[in-house]
């Protein structure tokens, strides 16, 4: 594994730094990966294929380089261009492909958001609730859903996130988020929903 | 690492241009560019982070789904060797139960030994050749010529056998070893009196009684088959070791007779039950 | 942080929303056994009469092992074997004959009975049962358990009862519901805004063990079912799921998450520290315990996809059970027999699958696609499974001997994770 190690080092001040806002980022971005941007993908391994949609939007945006606005702060929570992918704000749901417990690549930067914006505030809790689709044995779905909750509760503590602050629970099948016999309703039900609790 | 290539190069090209430009407007905004593009590294690097975490888990994941693929892999060839060494016991037991049915018929297959052909009994050379059962079948000893009047309770023995009258048939076997112990049929006898136990499940006594036609009858012809069946005998007692060697004895002292070639066999059972 | 919860205990409150059991999926293989039922006469003076032969009949057919003669074939309807003309049920080509009739009090009537081989020409049953106006339903049941029983010489499994959870559309409500054998008289024991999973029965039917999820997580509570009294297994709160009683009922193996890592434990119903059964990171849930309790049987995706283990129940080394397919979860071990039945999934359907345990082969029993959660009768004879048909979703009740599966639907809301409960007289 090539971790850069420099990164860590990084990572404080990266936070401080100043970034130039790009006025058109917003837009340029598109839509958040929704339930129906990255739910309805099928269960294939074509997680990279929305996964460009959700991460890479930032970056096209940032290549427009903004020469007149002024610099605005990397606020956590918010994308490179601004949005709000991660905290209570944030993309709230993690789809997962059939079978599975991997997190799409896709995810990576609304992970590190959610996981910066709970560095930055550390008195706030998040349930992670892990779900699974219909097909299978309900107990043997329930365990399924409570490894995929412990997924995101591993790259959550990686991103900054504390223990303290994560509680992973699992449904299994039993609250889905769509109802019906198809790959479109199963393909929404495998996920991960991030409920920030407020105190 | 694609990703770490152009925000270096985007760096460098960022520096040639503030170098460029001596005008102190132009350094403002060669510092505002500056700044921008050190952010936009630290977005990338940030993001890079994110990537490599997400990975990482990713990895494990992956690393733990190989390793129950791999343990599947490994319960289903266990499973595979378990049921082929149960499928060979139990055809050998079947085998061996139609031979001890066909013996006890009075009925005398192939000679253990080709040097001892001459020993057949007349009438069961036929039987022999029509009751050649191929390759693995348990060698079956056959009688010397012996003296009339000497072998009736041998005979009756036999043909108790022969009715799957096991105690009786060891009882008349014993009979006939206290009436002629050093008798010319006294190795047969002896090796059958173990065979009655052994059928019987007896194998602690069977296994005595093997083994005493192994010291107490060197030069009999029954030697191989005996030494086979005490290996067999030692095997069903549980005591695997013994019988490996006694089994190994077998293979090596008479190699080329039917004997060796069932104590092979019986070998490669042991050796795929103990893995 | 915990969900708003909606906890209703009605303790003897019989419901609306009686299920029904009409829907045959599958018809009978095996040939039937003919028998009439011939009406009950009432000679109680007062009160209204009470049908117990259609009850009888019904409990009967439904197994599909018979076919009763209609009532309006009949053409004379004794109420006792001396009544009988024989020939006349020989020409209709009845096997069997049961006749009856009721006398007493109104309120604690006698219902006499007996059953007849039309061709030995004699008597095989002859029975006298004291009912009451509250039983009358409990003591047809009765009388088809014994008919049962004379007739295919395993003990009837009419008496006993159901458990099972309804979800209301939307989801909005979860309710825990005990039901006769035949679906009727549903009984809501416990109701929740949150899901309730995996109800099973104790040994003496006298208490239910279940997952609810009211504190936000999975957790296991026991019930007493006549008063309605619960508690949380484990003090303290922990998430577990899939409870199975010990043959003793003295303790339960549950599915415990620890460190989101799924092992068997056992809980001792008096309370005291689970003892751990299996170590192992991979999922393990889906206890079953063997009939003399020795044994655990349990699902784990040790080897990629879920197969059936079984290991000591005092620990030890867990062996694996089953090889056919990818799939093989949730263990029920077939009463009396040496088989068990699993979800077995195949091309992505899911079917209920019949395996035997000595030489490991596999009967599927359903089609699925979306089968899951089978529950053996207590003579396991049949079995209930949450059935996925694409004739539709409820309860299937498969019957073992005649191929026969019906379905269990209830008007409103899904039918799931059933338990059929033990023998309780």
């Amino acid at each position: 594994m090539n971790f850069p190690r420099n990164t860590r080092v990084c990572l404080p001040i990266l936070l401080s730094v100043v970034l130039a806002a790009c006025e058109t980022s917003g837009t340029a971005a598109g839509p958040e990966p929704g339930p129906d941007q990255a739910g309805t993908g099928t269960a294939t391994a074509d997680g990279g294929a929305t996964a460009a949609g959700a991460g890479s939007g930032a970056i096209a945006s940032g290549t427009v380089i903004n020469r007149e606005g002024p610099p605005v702060a990397i606020e956590p929570g918010r994308s490179a261009s601004g949005d709000w992918i991660g905290g209570p704000q944030g993309t709230l749901v993690i789809y997962f492909d059939y079978d599975r417990s991997s997190i799409r690549e896709e995810y990576s930067q609304i992970l590190q958001a959610h996981g910066a914006w709970l560095a930055a505030n550390q008195g706030q809790t998040v349930r992670l609730e892990g779900h699974a689709d219909e097909r299978g044995t309900p107990e043997y779905n329930l365990a399924l859903g409570s490894r995929r909750a412990n997924a995101v509760n591993q790259a959550l503590t990686a991103l900054g996130a504390a223990g303290a602050q994560l509680n992973a629970v699992s449904f299994g099948e039993e609250r889905p988020a769509a109802e019906g016999a198809d790959e479109i309703a199963w393909s929404q039900n495998r996920r991960v929903e991030l409920v920030y609790e407020t105190n | 690492m694609k990703r770490t290539d152009w925000p270096v190069m985007a760096v460098a090209l960022a520096l040639a241009v503030a170098l460029a430009s001596p005008a102190d407007a132009q350094r403002r905004r060669d510092r505002d560019v500056l700044e921008e593009l050190e952010t936009r590294v630290g977005v990338l690097e940030q993001q890079i982070r994110a990537d490599n975490v997400v990975a990482l888990i990713n990895a494990q994941d992956e690393l733990r789904r190989e390793i129950q693929a791999l343990r599947d892999a490994v319960e289903r060839l266990d499973e595979d060797l378990r049921r082929n060494a149960e499928l060979r016991r139990s055809q050998f037991a079947a085998l061996e139960e139609r031979l001890a049915a066909m013996e006890a018929r009075g009925f005398t297959p192939a000679p253990a030994s080709p040097q001892d052909a001459t020993g057949q009994a007349p009438g069961d050379a036929a039987d022999a050749a029509d009751g050649a059962v191929p390759g693995d079948q348990p060698p079956e000893p056959e009688e010397p010529a012996i003296a009339a009047g000497s072998q009736e309770n041998y005979e009756q023995a036999r043909e108790l056998l022969g009715q799957a009258q096991y105690q009786a048939a060891g009882a008349e076997f014993l009979r006939y070893l206290e009436a002629n112990p050093g008798g010319g049929l006294a190795a047969n006898a002896r090796y059958w009196l173990g065979e009655t136990f052994y059928v019987q499940g007896q194998y602690q006594e069977a296994g005595a009684e093997f083994a005493r036609v192994v010291s107490d009858y060197p030069d009999s012809n029954k030697l191989a088959d005996a030494l086979l069946k005490l290996g067999y005998t030692q095997d069903e007692l549980g005591d695997t070791e013994t019988a490996t060697a006694t089994l190994e004895r077998v293979r090596q002292d008479f190699a080329g007779a039917d004997a060796a070639n069932l104590a092979t066999i019986r070998l490669a059972q042991i050796e795929a039950r103990s893995r | 942080m915990i969900r708003a919860l909606c906890l209703a205990l009605l303790a003897v409150l019989p419901m609306a929303a009686s299920a029904q059991l009409d829907v045959v999926i599958t018809r009978s293989t095996q040939r039937a056994i003919p028998i009439a039922v011939v009406p009950f006469e009432w000679r109680v003076t007062l009160g209204l009469p009470y049908d117990f032969a259609e009850i009888v009949e019904a409990d009967l057919e439904r197994t599909g092992q018979f076919a009763p003669m209609g009532r309006e074939t009949m053409i004379t309807r004794p109420t006792r074997f001396s009544e009988m003309r024989l020939t006349n049920w020989r020409i209709m080509d009845v096997e069997a004959v049961l006749v009856g009739h009721v006398s007493g009090s109104e309120a604690n009537p006698t219902v006499e009975f007996e059953l007849v081989d039309v061709y030995a020409g004699e008597s095989l049953l002859v029975y006298r049962l004291q009912s009451s106006r509250d039983a009358f339903r409990a003591t047809a049941h009765r009388i088809a358990d014994l008919v049962y029983e004379q007739l295919t010489g395993a003990r009837g499994m009419f008496s006993t009862r159901l458990a099972y959870v309804q979800v209301t559309p939307g989801r909005e409500e979860f309710r825990l519901i005990v039901a006769d054998a035949d679906g009727q008289n549903p009984i809501v024991v416990l109701r929740s805004t949150d899901p309730i999973m995996s109800p099973s029965w104790s040994p003496d039917g006298a208490w239910l063990a279940y997952v609810s999820f009211e504190a936000g997580h999975a957790e296991v509570f026991v019930q007493e079912v006549a008063t309605g009294q619960r508690r949380p297994l484990s003090p303290d709160r922990t998430s577990a799921s899939a409870p199975a009683w010990s043959p003793d009922g003295r303790s339960l193996a549950v599915a415990r998450n620890v460190n989101a890592n799924s092992d068997i434990y056992i809980y001792s119903i008096d309370g005291g520290s689970p003892q751990r059964l299996t170590r192992h990171s991979a999922v393990e849930t889906e206890p079953e315990f063997s009939a003399d309790g020795n044994r655990v049987y349990f699902t784990s995706d040790r080897g990629i996809g879920p197969q059936v283990y079984v290991v000591p129940a005092r620990g030890g080394r867990a062996q694996r059970v089953s090889f056919t397919g990818s799939y093989n979860a949730r263990p029920r071990l077939q009463p009396d027999r040496n088989q068990m039945a699993i979800v077995h999934q195949q091309e992505g359907r899911f079917r209920i699958g019949l395996m035997d345990l000595r030489d490991e082969s596999l009967r599927l029993l359903t089609d699925g696609p979306l089968d899951e959660s089978p529950s053996f009768a207590p003579n396991g004879r049949a079995l209930i499974f949450g059935a996925g048909t694409t004739a539709g979703r409820g309860l299937g009740v498969y019957f073992i001997d005649s191929g026969v599966m019906r379905l269990l639907r209830a008007p409103k809301g899904i039918l799931r994770e059933p338990a059929w409960g033990p023998y309780e007289n």
